[in-house]
Parts: C-alpha cells; structure tokens; sequence
C-alpha cells in the first residue's frame, strides 16, 4: 500500500526571488508556510486552545497516540485503526474519553487536550516518563486514572490477566499482591512495599529503570556466570509458586526493554519464554528474534554465543541495559538529546523527497511508540552506540519527527520575537519610558534621542538600559534563528522540495539554534 | 500581526540604515504625563526646551556605513546623572545591533 502522501502546498512558486524586497515577501511567505504545515498536520504540536485542538488533521499525529493511550487505560473501546482518518479518529466518542479522563485524573474538565492534560496521560502510559506522584492521589486515595494506569502496568509486567477494559469500576487492593511478593524476591526495595495502592508500591511499579536496576543486581549476584537470577524466597510461598512468578516478570520486563529500543516485540503480560536454563517451552519467537539482533547486531557479540544468549533470558540482558544507562546518569533529557541532528538529516533513509515522505507517512500511522523509548534512544547513542539509530528505520523516524517538531517550535518562537520587535522598533517612544527616569524616542531607522531626568535615580536607569539591551539581543537572536532556517531551507538543492524540503531545513539546522534558543526563552522569561 | 505585515510595514517605515544618530540630554523638565500615553507629543517640547536651555545635550553620536563617526560628550560631567552615559551607549548598542540583525538576515537571503 503506498504511503499517504503529504497534504499539498504551492511551494515552488511562493520563494523566488533575489531582490531585498523580494527578501521581505519570501521570509513572508516562509512564516505562512510553516503556519501551514502545522494546519495540514505535517508537524503537530500542542494546541493552544480548544479552538485550536479542533483542527483534527493539524493534530492527527497526537490525537492518534491519546486515542491509543485512551484505549490502553480502558476509556475507549478500541485502538484507532491504521487507515483511519484524522476525523475518524477525533470523534465524539474520543472527546467524551478525554473528558473522562480528565474528570477521573482531577484535571479541568474541557474536552481537549493541551499540555497538562497530555503530559498527565504521558505520565500514566509512558514508561519513561516520570510518575509525579503526589498529583495522583487525593486525601490519599488513588485517583481512578491512577488505579486504571496500575492495572495497565501490571498487566504489561504479566502481574494482571488483563488491561483496563471500558467497564472498569476500580482496581481492588490485592491487585498489587503479586508485584509487593516480587518486591520481596527481588530486592527491588529494602523494605516491604506497603498493602494496596500505596504511593510507595505505586512509585516502585512506574520506575522501570530502577526495575532493570534491581534485575541485573540479582544476576549479578547469582554468580560469576551470571546465568540466573537470586530470589529471596518468602518461607510460605512454594518454591514452583515464586519462580513461575518471578519468571513472568522477567520476561515481560525483557519485553518492554526490547520494545522500548525499537525492536519488534509485543507488551502482552505472557509467560512465554525461558528464564535462565530452564526447560524451553512455547518459544515466542519474535522475542527470540528480538534477542538475537540485540545481542549479535547491537553488542555485536559473536553468532553462536548470540543465538545461546536469545535462547533465554539471562542477567546479562539487564546487566548490558544497565551498563548503557549508568552511563548517562545525572544527565537530563535536553543533554542527552544532544547534537545528533545533522547525522539524523544525512540519514540515507532521509536522503530523497520519496523517502522523507515514506518517513512522514510511517509516523503519521505510529502512535505511542512515536512518544516512548526516546531517552533509550539518547542513552545508547551518548554511550557511543550510535548504531541504534540506522538499527533500525523507525528509530531514524522518531528522531526525526522528534527533532523536526523541536526546530519549528524553536522557529516559530524566534518568529514571534522577531514581530514583537519589529513593534518594538515601529512604536517611536521605548516602552518604559517615564518622566521621573528616561524617554527613549527612535525611527525606524534606529536612530534615537534620550532625554533623562537630571533627578533620574540611578537604579530606574539602569532598569532602563537592561530592557532595552534585552529588545535588542531578542531581535539579534530571532533574526539569527531565523536566517539559519530559511537560508538552509533556500539553499537546499539535493533534490528536496515541498514540505520534505522544510522538514530537512528545519532538522538540519537544529544544532545550530538550539543554543540561540536557550538564550532567547532565558531573556523572554 | 503576523511576521509578513510585521516585515513590511518596518520596510516601509525605514528610510535610511547608512547612519546612525543618537543623541542624549538632561534635564528638568515642567511637563504632564500625556494622558494617552503619547509620548510623541513631548519631543516637540524638547526642541523648545533646547532651545531655552533648560535640558542639554550630554552626548550626541553619529556613525556612517563607510565607517566615518562622530562623537561628542559633555565636559559637564557634574550635571550629568549617574547611569545617563550608559542610557547613551545602550542606545547607540540597540541602534548598530538592530540594524546589523536586519541587515544579516537579509544579506543571507539575498546570498544563497
């Protein structure tokens, strides 16, 4: 089936042009552009307000990912479908889901979902986002969103025979039993975790790094082999009893592990692999696929130890994932992200209006795979393992919408400083001019005359002067942002166009702006 | 408004990026806060003010594209506020940085 193809825009006839007046309509039209691929949909970023959210092919690409997270957490009846239209999928019935769960997770109410209400969904599905507890509980009860993103994890971990489904009423206490006895088993706390849906047992079950942590601990313990996994076996549970438990566990966390760096593996809470040296038994055999390209073509370890390896699920999975994440402990999200945008745009995959296209019509039908597995990502390329990313298509993709949505947040940014101070110059007396301190009048030309007040105090001065220094390093660093886009945009000449074109401008030059960013936003707050 | 009316309307309205002219005075000045916020108004009375005295000019500037400037600056430093030769060269800063901006961003376009 071919790719959706992007929405059309009369590119090629709207930036000609030579001429310094030419330069003024062509950055014009440029700004006009980028409006447009946020309306079409080709990037997709937050709305600003209901108005907004209702342009249901602006916000395809993330009204298709809160659809599925919708559906994952029991308030929609099923998952959107991949041909189904961006109407389709912000339906009626996806705005009543929203409003329930804004009503379930105590948030405003209004049917549409911004910012808070995306990164409060982000935090229930994610499972590299941070839980935020405290916003989850109210006089110390769970919220219903919480205890439904409870079930949702357990039974991702294989500790819940099933995900929330439409008639969800509420999770009992002992839903967490299972997880509390792995607690025990595996050291994944000190202490025993607290009956119900304690905020501390809900805090240990969303930490999935901590969870890999405590994992390659208890292979590392086993022995110098690192084989098998030490449990500490409660006294009144059967042996068989804790290792089927355990075993489960295992092998589900291995599978969001897999799933998280790209490979494809299902979340299905099964008990459907071998542990250690155990019997082999109903090898899934995706995840044994999965297994093998992870230790052959990732670790680049030798062929027949790989496909040993695969056979099972040893410490040495965990042990090598958390090898990668110490590395980059104590960084944030920003520093990891890190400069790799140039290598994303001369991807190979990237290379062809074609293939930019195919990119885009990829994402388009992705959903929350778009949003998860990016700091993993981050990590291994800052471990140096800069393979990750052509490991696989998909993960050169999500980098690629990721940093494309970046950049034209960042453009459109600068553009708005850039407006606010064109009215800056076009108003001939400086805001906070004022008798008892200093007039500023000036042209257009720039030119100025000051009048200050003999009797000016010294402070309001110089109060004064930091504004106006401010206006002007805001305008140099807007207009500078700007440059860098719209010349690379101009200047590109391998055979982009259209909106493939912008996408590489605005990927392409992301390194170059993002610390002009940080700069600009620094002074703007 | 959005950044092609905000472009056109600072093209129409700029006359000449060859020079920059600033100048800077003190003083006391008998006005009245205009009720409408227009400020304009007040440097008609400047000129007058100059006229009869009451401000002077601490400093005054003047820079050319072909590099020539001129400078002048008050040996009545006495009367001078604190702070107002610093008012005096973050203008003539806002003046050359501003109009650099605008000049790079367009000489990038026209370059390409």
């Amino acid at each position: 089936m071919a790719s959706p193809r992007f929405p059309q825009y009369p590119f090629d006839d709207a930036i000609t042009g030579d001429q310094d007046t030419d330069s003024v309509e062509q950055l014009g039209e440029f700004d006009e552009i980028l409006d447009h691929a946020h309306d079409k949909g080709v990037i997709d970023i937050a709305p600003v307000d209901k108005f907004s959210a209702e342009n249901a092919q602006a916000h395809e690409i993330r009204n298709r990912t809160i659809a599925a997270r919708l559906w994952l957490l029991g308030y929609l009846p099923a998952k959107p479908g991949k041909d189904e239209s961006a109407q389709d999928i912000f339906s009626v019935r996806f705005k009543e889901a929203v409003k329930q769960f804004q009503q379930e997770a105590g948030l405003t109410v209004d049917g549409w979902v911004g910012d808070e209400s995306w990164y409060a969904l982000d935090s229930l599905v994610s499972f590299e986002s941070d839980i935020q507890i405290e916003k989850w509980y109210q006089n110390d009860h769970p919220r219903p969103a919480l205890e439904r993103a409870v079930q949702l994890r357990l039974f991702s971990l294989g500790l819940f025979p099933s995900k929330p489904e439409l008639d969800f009423s509420g999770l009992p206490e002992m839903a967490v039993n299972e997880f509390r006895s792995i607690n025990t088993m595996l050291k994944l706390t000190e202490t025993h975790l607290p009956v119900g849906l304690h905020r501390e047992t809900v805090q240990v079950l969303f930490d999935q790094d901590h969870i890999v942590e405590k994992l390659a601990d208890a292979g590392a313990s086993a022995s110098a082999a690192r084989h098998s996994f030490t449990i500490s076996r409660p006294s009144n549970m059967k042996r068989k009893t804790a290792h089927a438990l355990v075993n489960r566990f295992i092998i589900n966390v291995a599978k969001i592990e897999l799933w998280l760096l790209g490979f494809n593996v299902d979340i299905d809470g099964k008990d459907d692999y071998s542990i250690s040296s155990a019997a082999l038994h109903d090898h899934n055999l995706k995840l044994f696929g999965a297994m093998f390209r992870y230790y052959r073509q990732l670790l680049e370890i030798k062929r027949r130890k790989a496909l040993k390896l695969a056979k099972t699920i040893t410490p040495e999975l965990f042990l090598s994932i958390r090898e990668v994440h110490r590395r980059t402990r104590g960084m944030d999200d920003s520093d990891m992200e890190g400069d790799y945008s140039h290598e994303i745009a001369e991807s190979s995959e990237l290379s062809s209006n074609e293939k930019i296209e195919n990119a885009w019509g990829v994402i388009r039908k992705r959903s929350v795979s778009l949003w998860d597995g990016i700091k993993r990502l981050w990590r291994w390329i800052v471990r140096g393992i800069k393979k990750i990313i052509s490991f696989f298509k998909n993960n050169i993709f999500k980098a690629f919408f990721r940093y494309a949505t970046k950049a034209f947040k960042i453009v459109k940014t600068a553009i708005g400083s850039v407006i606010q101070s064109i009215n800056y110059i076009l108003k001939s007396v400086m805001k906070d001019s004022a008798l008892d301190t200093a007039i500023i009048w000036h042209d257009a030309d720039f030119d100025q005359t000051v009048l200050v007040n003999r009797e000016a105090e010294p402070d309001k001065l110089a109060a004064l002067v930091r504004k106006q220094n401010i206006q002007t390093v805001l305008f140099q660093l807007g207009t500078a942002i700007l440059g860098f886009i719209f010349g690379t945009f101009k200047r590109i000449v391998t055979g982009l166009f259209g909106w493939a074109r912008l996408l590489s401008s605005l990927v392409r030059n992301l390194k170059e702006i993002k610390p002009l960013y940080r700069k600009l936003k620094s002074l703007s707050s | 408004m959005a950044l092609k009316d905000a472009l056109k309307k600072l093209n129409d309205a700029v006359n000449d990026l060859t020079s920059l002219h600033v100048q800077t005075f003190t003083g006391t000045l008998d006005l009245e806060v205009p009720q409408d916020g227009n400020f304009d108004s007040l440097k008609d009375k400047l000129k007058t003010a100059k006229t009869k005295g009451t401000v002077s000019l601490v400093a005054e500037s003047l820079f050319k594209f072909d590099g020539d400037s001129y400078n002048f600056v008050t040996n009545q430093a006495d009367d001078i506020p604190d702070k107002a030769f610093s008012v005096h060269q973050s203008a003539i800063n806002s003046g050359l940085e501003t109009r650099r901006s605008l000049l790079n961003l367009f000489k990038n376009l026209i370059n390409w």
